[in-house]
């Protein structure tokens, strides 16, 4: 058995929030292969226990008949790739081939960058992060007393 | 140590732990199902009418721990065959309490009156018993080991569980530990109910049998009738328990008493049936309750058996056990459907909602702790601990004045009295903080989108003219919960701070508005179930000679539909 992911634009960097990732799911050895199965989900690395959340699952019909299927998942607007002392967030695509076999199975993953900014969010780096020196170039805060 | 020797580390603890807990519960499990079958297989005996010849109650006097004896003769007949017995019952013949066995004689006798009948054992017809002990007592008791096995089992399966090792023919599924994330967090609620629910049930269970029924007893005794009593004899009756909580002792006071010409007897001291740690109390009773010795006693008119010498019933340290296991459980299952439940309802509202759902309109931050929960959590801790340390602390003062110091109970005492006295002080800091002035913060439309104008106001309440300096700020931070070992920390970081106010001036301080924009591109609020991203207002004011005013107001932000 084998799994692989395939994507549309192989060359695309990072993803916008709410973007669509599209491509195509292949896998080989039908006759032994149970089910297939795409997840888009993001997971947690850093100190803390790990977390991993998915946010859409797509279960392929007719597999013994086809050996790739095209998919379209649309991404969420929350939350980005992001990457801090104490938590990352990193988004993912996963294609898990079940055999017929007691745990039988193939896994081909492809890792996504999901940012408003085209690259990772850094926590610590505000320098780094476009617009942001501009805003910091406006008066941040005006306050007024109001008696 | 790195996450991965720490998450290892952690399963060879719960391994351990999980492997006592099994063994310590099956353990008992097979003494208990030994007990039920015991009292299961006279269920299937005959049951024949019979004849008592003879039942007398012996006592063995104040060096044997169950001194008193019940002892007799009874006659059957079973498949035209005459036979005699002297099995008074299934369970042992010796008691510690004489009521127990005189009220047992008090039914056999009556009984003999109307017909009585005893249990043949078919196979072995010799065999035969007047009474059989409760079925269900023995059903219940088997349900006790039950919750040892299974959270025994459960965390050897959890601890092997995250043991595991990855896949050997290369890549991980990563999305299939979300499967199982998911049912851990659905199950872990109801594994939190499950164990809470267990010491809330033994707190009900224990406050049971240690305060109401006594208390209830103790109010019926109110009508019994006083009579004069002779103490036949009188010791201290030790228990050695666990090693960890050391020996406790009873009074053990036999006495005779006469009523309407009939001469009975009982050891009964009060209706609660316990030992406790304080040896030179009991010691006291014991001493004038003396032999030979005359005292009033307490008889219930319609059951002369029953006689007590001491019918009050004082609210004593006894009803803190059964308070304490009761409130853990209660609050245990409070925090374990809560915490489930708002991290359910986090993830639902985080990933649905846009900027366009948002709600617009004046919001009230709420504090992250409200100071009055504050003060009452650190209050019932410090009542706990206290409470807890004086029962030892009694113990070695009342060993100090008999003469025979406990130099290492009071060397071990010590650690534990500085932490008592700690939690005073923060009783008495946390009361004072109460006063301190409050701050209300209003945003004109929550959630916060990033990037977007927001206007916050600010009104404080109280002697705001005490504050030297006051300071308010938005900030974000990253937090991170992890188990290291048996505990489970949580790690925080702040990764972005902006200053709304800083200000020495009560004018400043009491009312202000000011409009403010969150950067566009840093992460909005973000909760997973053991990550987040906190975006928040802070509050700093300085106190002279007083507690400072710092509290936390969690607000929510969400990215604007200009970044998707």
């Amino acid at each position: 058995m084998s799994a692989v992911i395939v994507l549309s634009e192989p060359e695309k960097v990072c993803y916008r929030p709410g973007e669509t990732v599209r491509g195509t799911a292949q896998w080989a050895g039908s006759p032994s292969v149970k089910s297939v199965q795409l997840l888009l989900f993001y997971h947690t690395e850093g100190k803390g226990s790990r977390d991993v959340v998915v946010h859409e699952a797509i279960t392929f019909e007719n597999i013994a008949t086809m050996a790739s299927q095209i998919f379209e998942v649309t991404l969420p607007s929350q939350p980005w790739s992001f990457s801090g002392k104490l938590v990352s967030v990193r988004w993912a695509l996963e294609l898990v081939v079940r055999g017929t076999k007691r745990n039988e199975k193939e896994v081909a993953q492809v890792g996504l960058l999901v940012s408003p900014t085209g690259k990772e969010v850094t926590l610590y780096d505000h320098e780094a992060l476009p617009n942001e020196t501009e805003t910091k170039k406006e008066p941040w805060f005006k306050f007024t007393l109001s008696q | 140590m790195s996450k991965g020797a720490n998450e290892k580390a952690g399963g060879c603890v719960g391994l351990v732990f999980g492997g006592v807990f099994t063994f310590v519960g099956i353990g008992m499990l097979i003494f208990m199902i030994k007990l039920w079958t015991n009292e299961a297989k006279t269920r299937t005996w005959s049951k024949v009418p019979c004849m008592l010849l003879s039942c007398e109650i012996i006592d063995h006097g104040p060096r044997e721990e169950s001194p008193f004896e019940i002892t007799g003769q009874f006659s059957y007949t079973f498949e035209g065959q005459a036979y005699e017995s002297s099995k008074m019952r299934s369970k042992s013949q010796r008691e510690q309490y004489y009521e127990d066995l005189s009220l047992l004689r008090r039914e056999l006798i009556e009984e003999t009156r109307e017909g009585l009948f005893c249990y043949v054992n078919p196979r072995d017809p010799t065999e035969a018993i007047l009474r059989r002990g409760s079925l269900l007592s023995s059903t219940l008791l088997l349900l006790f080991p039950l919750p040892f096995v299974g959270f025994g089992l459960l965390a050897l399966f959890v601890s092997l569980k995250s043991m595991r090792t990855k896949r050997e023919d290369g890549i991980d599924s990563l999305s299939e530990q979300a499967t199982t994330t998911a049912k851990q967090g659905r199950y872990g609620r109801w594994i939190g109910v499950a164990f809470f629910g267990v010491f809330a049930l033994a707190g009900l269970g224990l406050g049971w049998f240690f305060c109401f029924k006594p208390k209830l007893k103790a109010r019926q005794a109110e009508s019994w009738i006083e009579v004069p009593c002779e103490i036949v004899w009188s010791t201290l009756r030790r228990n050695d328990g666990d090693s960890d909580s050391g020996p406790t002792y009873r009074p053990d006071i036999f006495f005779r008493y006469e009523l309407d010409g009939a001469v009975y007897h009982s050891n009964s001291y009060t209706f609660l049936r316990s030992s406790s740690s304080a040896r030179s109390k009991h010691r006291a009773t014991v001493r004038n309750y003396a032999a030979g010795t005359q005292h009033p006693c307490y008889v219930d008119p319609e059951t002369p058996e029953r006689a007590v010498l001491q019918r009050e019933m004082g609210w004593s340290w006894v009803v803190l056990f059964p308070l304490v296991f009761t409130s853990i459980g209660l609050i245990g299952i409070f925090y374990s459907l809560r915490t489930r439940r708002s991290f359910a309802e986090a993830k639902a509202s985080f990933a649905s909602q846009t900027e366009n759902e948002a709600s617009v309109g004046p919001h009230i931050l709420k504090p992250e702790t409200r100071r009055s929960l504050g003060f009452v959590t650190v209050l019932l801790f410090a009542l706990f601990w206290n409470g807890f340390i004086s029962i030892f602390v009694s113990v070695a003062i009342s060993e100090w004045r008999s003469g025979s110091p406990e130099w290492m109970l009071m060397l071990v005492l010590i650690p534990f009295l500085i932490v008592g006295l700690g939690l005073l002080l923060a009783v008495f800091y946390t009361f004072l903080s109460l006063f301190n002035p409050k701050v209300e913060i209003t945003l004109d439309r929550h959630p916060v989108i990033g990037g977007r104008p927001v206007r916050l106001s600010w009104k404080m309440s109280g002697t705001a003219n005490r504050l030297r300096r006051f300071r308010m700020s938005i900030e974000a931070e990253e937090s991170a919960t992890y188990r290291q070992g048996t505990d489970t920390r949580t790690d925080r970081e702040t990764f972005y701070a902006h200053t709304v106010l800083e200000t020495t001036s009560s004018l400043e301080m009491y009312r202000g508005s000011g409009e403010c924009v969150l950067p566009e591109f840093l992460p909005p609020s973000f909760e997973s179930e053991n990550n987040k991203i906190v975006w928040k207002a802070r509050v700093i004011g300085e106190i002279a000679w007083w507690p400072n005013l710092e509290e936390d107001y969690p607000m929510k932000v969400l990215p604007s539909e200009s970044v998707s």
